[in-house]
């Protein structure tokens, strides 16, 4: 997925000194005997992108949709925007727009006929409504198909409306639940653009994802994994914690492969293609590890961390949906 | 492309900090809004107006016009005009509960989830679909009421317009119980697989298609527990109104729904009816209540 990605702008002066936006503190959600999440803790600043990363089923929906009001907590506290999300719900949602997965517009109603309801809904006053929504248009590049009808939509065109009305009435966080989920390179790509872009206007955003190569563009990510949190900080530093090149080997014997390497003090990992050789620095490595493999080498491929290699870190496991890199 | 004025004309957010509670006049815009929606969508699919008018206008041919030498009229009343008010209460209330598959629409395709998730009360949505329903119900057996006419039934404005409001009341019943109904089914096809089972018995045992009175008693148990019945006989007794001088002269179509020997008046009857909606937006409120 090719992005265009723009110098980060400067965070926002005295970002300490402003209050987390979210602020999440031993959150659970039960249904019945199963846990769908079992007491996640943390912050979102104000103006972060913020990322949720967990393959599917790791309790990302669940959570957003107990921030979102959509769901009661079972335990645990957490606030959005200073409200409390199981006793001040009403005004929680005032203050958040939310993007889903599913898609929530009407496609019988045209784009403008959408915001105008949506617009009601959160009581934006009459003599702001048609700047707002010239506004919120313009910014996805709809203002063009305003009278059509939401069925004409491409999928790409339908989710960039839905995140053109959910900052209608300029919420303070923008919770995106899978934004990019279904749709072709070229969309992906595109709408991932327009959500950079809101970064300008200091809006927090809140994103699940399950796309590794989306989450790298955040300020932070959390990363959850049976409805935990394992691992919170920004990418940069979540790497580095995995502190080493990763070499992904294909052998003729994986099995034996892996034994003798392990028996030489190597970190092996097994791999849906292969195996995975964690040391310090790849380049070097390279002919100690094909002397010492036990097997014969096949392929060999130098890599530098990412996140696929920190959620193995962290989880024992490979994020099996992680798409692009 | 970048927007390079985009932070100039940032707005400033909408009322953030504002307590919405109170706001009353907000949450009737959103009923309003709600039920704007629903007349559009009525408005735009012109196909289901005409689909819901085939079946009672089939059954006035079919049974009226068709039947009409066969059954002799009593007291002054053709079978054809029997039936007529009938099938107008049919239509309303089959309409008011068919069309609450829209709710199960918007829940399978996202919509409610855009209304659920907003600021606004539940209340003010279910009281919007509620009022958006009960209109088109009212609109699709108003339509019916223009064969009165043909069949020589005898209207002024008065009858017309207390019509109306029987009309009304049976829609507003019929859209709510629609709703109860919509909240427990998440799929459309339940839905409609549920319906016949729900209308077909309603209709068929409900005084529309043939006189009430001396039947035996288990049908007679089905058909006083069955709302559409005093529906029937309400519309039945305004509209007809001008054609049946006094019980005694009404022979076999006589009006009225007795029960324990006393036939009752149109307002306890009208009671019954209004009564059954309000207990089905109770329950509808309940369900759409609360957050899983």
């Amino acid at each position: 997925m090719v992005v265009q990605s723009e110098p980060r702008p400067e965070p926002a002066t005295n970002n300490a000194q402003r209050p987390p936006v979210i602020e999440v503190s031993e959150l659970a959600k039960r249904y019945g005997s199963v846990e769908a999440v079992r007491s996640v803790s943390f912050d979102v600043q104000q103006g972060e992108l913020f990322a949720f990363l967990g393959p599917n089923g790791a309790g990302k929906t669940t959570t957003i949709n107990m921030l979102c009001t959509l769901a009661r907590p079972t335990a645990g506290v957490a606030t959005v925007a200073g409200f409390d999300v199981a006793r001040q719900p009403r005004l929680v949602r005032q203050n958040i727009g939310l993007v889903f997965q599913n898609y929530t517009l009407d496609p019988e109603l045209t784009a403008e006929e959408n915001l105008r309801f949506h617009a009601v809904l959160y009581r934006i006053p009459q003599h702001e409504l048609s700047a707002r929504m010239t506004r919120v248009l313009r910014l996805v590049d709809l203002e063009e198909r305003r009278g059509s009808r939401v069925s004409t939509f491409s999928g790409g065109m339908t989710r960039r409306l839905e995140i053109a009305r959910a900052l209608l009435h300029t919420p303070h966080v923008l919770f995106l639940d899978e934004p990019t989920v279904g749709l072709d390179p070229q969309t992906r790509s595109r709408i991932w653009n327009d959500v950079l872009r809101l970064r300008e206007e200091d809006v927090t955003i809140f994103l699940t994802t399950h796309y590794l190569d989306e989450a790298e563009h955040a300020d932070r990510i959390a990363i959850i994994d049976n409805g935990e949190i394992v691992a919170c900080d920004t990418p940069t530093a979540l790497k580095s914690v995995v502190g080493s090149d990763a070499i992904d080997l294909a052998t003729a014997d994986d099995v034996t492969a892996s034994e003798t390497l392990t028996r030489a003090g190597y970190d092996v990992r097994a791999t849906e293609y292969g195996l995975r050789v964690y040391v310090a620095d790849g380049e070097r490595a390279v002919s100690g590890l094909v002397s010492r493999a036990g097997a014969e080498i096949q392929q060999l491929r130098v890599r530098r961390p990412s996140l696929d290699d920190v959620f193995m870190h962290f989880t024992g496991r490979e994020m099996r949906d992680g798409g692009g890199a | 492309m970048v927007n390079s004025n985009l932070r100039e004309t940032s707005p400033e957010p909408v009322r953030r900090d504002v307590d919405v509670e109170a706001d009353w006049l907000a949450e009737l815009r959103t009923v309003m809004m709600v039920a704007k929606r629903e007349l559009l969508r009525f408005v735009r699919a012109p196909g289901r107006l005409l689909t819901s008018l085939v079946l009672p206008l089939t059954f006035l041919l079919i049974f009226g016009v068709g039947l009409n030498r066969l059954v002799p009229s009593s007291g002054g009343v053709s079978f054809a005009q029997f039936l007529l008010p009938g099938m107008i209460a049919m239509i309303v209330v089959m309409a008011g509960l068919s069309n609450c598959v829209l709710v199960v629409w918007d829940r399978e395709f996202g919509f409610l989830r855009e209304m659920l998730v907003a600021p606004p009360h539940r209340i003010s949505l279910v009281i919007g679909r509620i009022a958006g329903g009960s209109l088109v119900a009212t609109a699709q057996g108003t339509v019916i009421l223009l064969l009165a006419p043909v069949l020589g039934v005898r209207l002024d404005l008065m009858t017309i317009l207390a019509t109306i409001a029987g009309v009304a009341l049976l829609a507003i019943t019929g859209t709510a119980v629609g709703m109860f109904l919509a909240s427990w089914v998440g799929r459309m096809e339940s839905f409609s697989a549920v319906m016949p089972l729900v209308t077909m018995p309603m209709m068929f045992l409900s005084g529309a298609f043939f006189p009430i009175s001396s039947l035996p008693v288990w049908l007679s148990v089905f058909i006083h527990i069955n709302p559409l019945t005093y529906g029937v006989d309400i519309l039945r007794r305004v509209i007809l109104s001008d054609h049946v001088a006094d019980a005694r002269t009404q022979g076999e179509f006589a009006s009225g729904v007795e029960m324990f020997g006393h036939t009752l008046p149109i307002a306890v009857e009208a009671g019954f009816v209004a009564g059954l909606g309000l207990v089905a937006m109770a329950f509808t409120l309940r369900r759409f209540g609360r957050p899983e």
